[in-house]
């Protein structure tokens, strides 16, 4: 036998087994740490990994994967992988793993070591804010911030009309009564000034007595024009004053109206109120599950990008498979170990079926089923079906809580909401095409101790009152978060039954608070008007009264000297009744009076006795040339006496009356041509004087 | 300690003391030929194998194989129009289709250009190296033989064994 022909090819055969036998394994032990590197960007610890040909089966042991993130802490790490492949696929390059168990799982253990890669560090993505929460946050806000500065406003009473019209009112008619009472002070100085005028008159001759005296005249009639009309202007008042008073009244029945609609309307809405209560723990389980979505996205696209390896020389043709089959499928895959919750090991299973690196050709979505034991269990299925020409991610999951969680509700400064809600349960589906997340989130469970406190002291008792009659009356919640829309910044919508069940409690029971409130505001305020209206009505009669009693005084003395001087103008009358009126009215004193009676005993006689100077009529002014007595102008023939002397009062003026004196005494004559007499002078009808 | 020995001594024998000019040429176009052919599948695997069940020289197949790895990165760009031309050739694809789905073929990473192409290139050099290198062999085996037995491992090994026929004499 040619032993140098057959020793050195059984050396090699030798060799080439011995290199399959103990080299294989580690080469594939290097490329596994070598492709979970690349894959986390931290390092991986893989013990023994061991393959046997027949039939195909791989153990991995020992295995932890460092977090990229978390220095010093493992990503995942297990006890054991073993799967089983299938040899007729092998023998054409394609992996089937018929079933696979990892054991040991465990998330997030620590480290001996960083875990970190010295490798060039990727940017690490950024941590989104809880947009999600914060933007709930600043609605819930609003909203009774908004409720309570709509209350304010309603229980203000300055928005009542009632108040708004009385105090217009009372202010329009205190100047109005001001302006008038002025306009009276300002009579008395000119009927002082004409007293002291007609007492003036006197002074002088004859004729010059009678030309003051016409000038007094027309003072006087001037001032009984000024305080007729003011007269008027002051009569005229009171229709205005019952105007207003029936507006108050008005005022009063429109903010009765007024209470009854907003009680009828007020309500806060039914969806801030929502997302005020509940929305916080729903929109952080969305946020965590599109974190989760992203994370396990992301590591997917890197798993992708690792199962091709770099392009190396050479082109590869593919051509067709006569049997095709996917060139790597997992049939099924169980996944046990434990997981932390809450500071404790839970322990989990999973099974994962039909991952495929060619899901169209399988025509099988790939499933993963998850469940997680202990005091929260959960329940996942999630479903890629990437068989269509778009893949779709099915997220159907159910979670359940034991332990009850604090809600709280902050408003601010203003108030806080908080409650305990227990026995939660919670209910997921979502679909995922592309990065278009579309689904719900479902919460259910009881809600126990619920505070409705306030933080302002300005906020009404009324409201806290109502706010924690409306709570105590709710035992259940249920909420549903609707997501759709991009998968970093979904639009996401809120619906409770609770936002309704407060909103309307609220609308409710603050009615009957709202009521007593507002009946005692209504009262306050018909208190407030009935008060303006015994105000304005006191005062206007008051005022009224006085100003016409002022002005009624006035008025007579004025028109006593019209009526003087009335007789003067008529030219019908003779010195003798001008001093008998003037003796018998209030306008000259006592002692006056008795001079004046004198005068009139010594010119009755010396009228009687001597009769007229023929110088008199020249005496008179505007008469031209001494004519004789003839051609004056009003003057015939007549003889006058003055009637009565002091003190007889029996004269042409007892009846009191403006008629002129009589003229029916023969022979006597007017005193004053009626040509000096201002031809528009027109006493007034004067009231009986009494005596 | 003579037991683990005698294989090395076999080999050393063979490599240096027992091949003919034929032997040593056709172990330098198949290691050519294994050279060229891209590492890492089947079908080098599958050549070595060959390789090493040929009566040819193994030593010189081997250095061959050595130099023309690092020479074939350079033929890289040739080889690869060749395989694409090759595995492109509407008259071949049914063949390569069948031997595509033929079971461990896909293992031999056939379907590449560079490896179909290196295969092509060796397979065609076989014989002009062959031929060509005859001729050398022939003239040169001979010393570098002399000149490999003044070695000083290939003096030990040989020398063992000349003390192992002397201990069986006695």
């Amino acid at each position: 036998m040619r032993w140098t022909y057959v020793i050195p090819r059984l050396l090699i055969v030798v060799f080439i087994w011995a290199g399959l036998h103990f080299g294989m394994d580690p080469a594939l032990r290097f490329s596994a740490i070598r492709t979970a590197q690349t894959l986390t960007g931290a390092k991986a610890d893989v013990g023994e990994l061991s393959t046997t040909l027949y039939p195909p089966r791989v153990t991995v042991s020992g295995v932890a994967l460092a977090s990229a993130g978390r220095p010093g802490t493992n990503l995942v790490e297990f006890e054991t992988l073993e799967f089983r492949l299938s040899g007729d696929p092998l023998l054409r390059r394609q992996f089937v793993v018929e079933e696979g168990v990892v054991k040991g799982v465990r998330f997030g253990t620590l480290r001996g070591d960083d875990g970190q890669l010295e490798e060039e560090e990727e940017e690490p993505e950024s941590t989104e804010p809880s947009w999600l929460a914060e933007q709930l946050k600043a609605r819930g806000r609003e909203w009774l911030n908004g409720l309570t500065e709509q209350i304010r406003s309603q229980l203000d009473p300055n928005v009542l009309e009632t108040y708004r019209t009385g105090d217009e009112i009372y202010r329009k008619w205190d100047g109005r009564f001001q302006e008038l009472s002025l306009e009276v002070k300002a009579m008395k100085p000119r009927v002082e000034d004409l007293r002291v005028r007609f007492r003036a008159a006197r002074s002088g001759n004859t004729v010059e007595q009678i030309e003051n005296y016409l000038q007094v005249a027309q003072q006087a009639d001037t001032l009984v024009q000024d305080a007729q009309a003011l007269r008027k202007e002051m009569t005229d008042i009171t229709p205005e004053v019952r105007t207003d008073l029936m507006r108050l009244d008005q005022a009063r029945k429109n903010d009765t109206e007024q209470i009854q609609q907003l009680v009828r309307e007020f309500r806060p809405d039914a969806g801030e109120v929502a997302e005020s209560v509940i929305g916080g723990p729903m929109y952080e389980q969305l946020h965590q599950l599109i974190s989760w979505i992203q994370t396990v996205r992301s590591y997917a696209s890197q798993l992708q990008q690792q199962t091709h390896p770099e392009r190396g020389r050479g082109t590869d043709f593919e051509f067709p498979w006569l049997h095709p089959t996917p060139d790597f499928h997992l049939c099924k895959l169980t996944v046990s170990g434990d997981m932390r919750m809450d500071h404790e090991w839970v322990p989990f299973e999973a099974v994962v079926t039909d991952v495929t690196s060619d899901a169209p050709l399988l025509q099988r979505p790939a499933i993963v089923r998850f469940r997680l034991q202990g005091k929260k269990p959960l329940l996942l299925k999630v479903t890629y079906d990437a068989t269509g020409e778009t893949a779709i991610t099915e997220i159907v999951g159910a979670y359940r809580e034991a332990e009850p969680r604090m809600l709280n509700a902050d408003a601010g400064r203003k108030a806080t909401i908080s409650a305990e809600l227990d026995d939660i349960q919670w209910d997921a589906r979502f679909t995922l095409i592309d990065d278009v997340i579309d689904g719900t989130v479902r919460l259910a469970g009881q809600l126990e101790k619920p505070v409705f406190a306030a933080q302002d002291p300005s906020l009404r008792h009324e409201l806290v009152d109502a706010m924690n009659d409306v709570m105590s009356r709710i035992t259940e919640v249920s909420a549903e978060l609707r997501t759709t829309g991009p998968l970093k910044h979904p639009r996401v919508e809120l619906h409770s039954p609770i936002g309704e069940e407060i909103s309307e409690g609220v609308r409710l029971a603050f009615a009957d608070q709202m009521n007593a409130a507002k009946e005692k505001l209504q009262a306050q305020a018909e208190e407030y008007a009935a008060e303006q209206l015994q105000r304005l009505t006191g005062r206007f009669r008051g005022e009224y009264e006085r100003l016409m009693a002022e002005h009624g005084d006035t008025i007579r003395q004025v028109q006593e000297i019209q009526q003087l001087v009335a007789s003067l103008r008529s030219g019908k009358v003779d010195a003798a009744t001008v001093f008998q009126q003037v003796s018998n009215s209030n306008l000259i004193s006592e002692k006056d009076r008795g001079k004046v009676n004198k005068v009139m005993d010594q010119a009755n006689s010396f009228l009687n006795e001597a009769g007229v100077p023929g110088a008199l009529p020249f005496a008179i002014p505007g008469q031209g040339a001494s004519p004789g007595l003839g051609s004056l102008p009003g003057l015939s023939g007549q003889q006058r006496v003055i009637p009565g002397g002091a003190g007889s009062g029996s004269g042409g003026t007892g009846s009191g009356s403006a008629a002129p004196p009589s003229t029916g005494n023969a022979g006597s004559r007017p005193l004053l041509p009626s040509t000096l007499i201002p031809p528009n002078f027109a006493p007034p009808l004067l009231p009986p004087r009494k005596r | 300690m003579l037991f683990l020995l005698k294989p090395l001594r076999l080999a050393t024998k063979a490599l240096l003391t027992e091949s003919t000019p034929r032997q040593l040429s056709m172990g330098f176009a198949m290691g050519i030929l294994l050279g060229l052919v891209p590492k890492g599948n089947l079908l080098a695997i599958t050549l070595g194998i060959i390789l090493a069940s040929l009566r040819i020289n193994l030593g010189v197949a081997a250095a061959a194989a050595l130099a023309a790895t690092f020479i074939g990165v350079y033929l890289d760009p040739v080889s690869d129009r060749l395989g694409t031309y090759l595995l492109s050739l509407p008259s071949l694809q049914g063949f390569w289709t069948q031997l595509y789905n033929t079971p461990l073929m896909p293992w031999t990473d056939f379907n590449n250009s560079v490896v179909i192409g290196s295969f092509v290139i060796g397979l065609i050099l076989v014989y002009p190296l062959h031929r060509l290198s005859h001729p050398l062999f022939t003239r040169y085996s001979t010393v570098v033989a002399e000149r490999a037995r003044r070695w000083k491992i290939a003096r030990l090994l040989l020398g063992a064994e000349w003390a192992d026929r002397i201990g069986s004499l006695e």
